[in-house]
């Protein structure tokens, strides 16, 4: 019978000990490595194109419906607003004759005239600036003067009047100066 | 011994991949759900009108010399 050599086979024991210690931990550690990086590869691969374009046409049908109310009260405001409009057409002639599209001088400048004419004033001087600043230089007595500011204050087409200047020589002599409204399409 | 900490080392760096990966597709995700930009001619046609017309001022210019 051959001697027990003990020590050898303690230390071969431990050795198998350790081995077997390891080994499982070794092997759940690689398929945790291994399932982590399948994850990660599925995540960019699969997931993140199809969860982007989900979202993307998500969002899309939400933006949609949203400006689809909009619309629908955009078509109320407008069907609303037509219904108005024909209903005041008339008075919107009265409108264009306040506001005018473009300048429309020819017209202001000839309502000048018979307003003179019916003040009983001489028109002497109408000038203009910029297609906006006007003046108007007028001669008569101080009732006439008065008749023809009155008139034109009280005229339709929109104007601003700035300065009223009455000169004394051998006629009363009144300068308007002011800036004519008009409507400019944008 | 040496080779365990390798382990949970290489572990805990895909841990943190995974986790970064994840809030990453979450923001991008976010992204394309929430920012639509509205095309010019359609932001036009979406401003709001005012259907009522100012018949009390229209009156007033009516009532003055033409």
């Amino acid at each position: 019978m051959a001697p027990l050599d003990y020590k050898t086979s303690l230390a071969r024991y431990r050795r198998y000990l350790a081995t077997v210690q390891e080994q499982p931990l070794l092997r759940a550690s690689l398929y945790l490595v291994l399932s982590l990086l399948l994850i990660i590869i599925l995540i960019l691969a699969a997931l993140r194109p199809t969860l982007i374009t989900i979202a993307s046409l998500s969002g899309d049908i939400k933006q949609q419906g949203e400006i689809e109310k909009k619309l629908d009260a955009k078509i109320t405001q407008v069907s609303q607003a037509q219904q108005i409009l024909s209903a005041n057409e008339t008075k919107l002639l009265v409108l264009n004759q306040a506001l005018p599209i473009g300048e429309e001088f020819s017209i202001w400048g000839k309502r000048m005239e018979e307003l003179a004419q019916e003040s009983g004033v001489t028109l002497t001087g109408v000038a203009l600036e910029n297609y906006q600043d006007f003046a108007l230089t007028v001669q008569g007595n101080y009732i006439q003067l008065k008749s023809f500011l009155n008139r034109v204050e009280s005229l339709r087409r929109l104007m601003k009047i700035e300065s009223v200047q009455i000169v004394s020589s051998a006629n009363l002599t009144m300068i308007i100066k002011g800036k004519l409204e008009s409507y400019e399409e944008k | 011994m040496k080779k365990n900490k390798t382990d949970r080392d290489i572990v805990l760096m895909l841990v943190m991949t995974l986790i970064t990966l994840v809030s990453w597709l979450a923001f991008e995700v976010y992204r394309a759900y929430v920012i639509k930009p509205i095309p010019d001619v359609l932001a036009k046609q979406l401003i709001e009108l005012n259907p009522n017309l100012d018949t009390v001022t229209l009156d007033k210019i009516e009532k003055r010399q033409p």
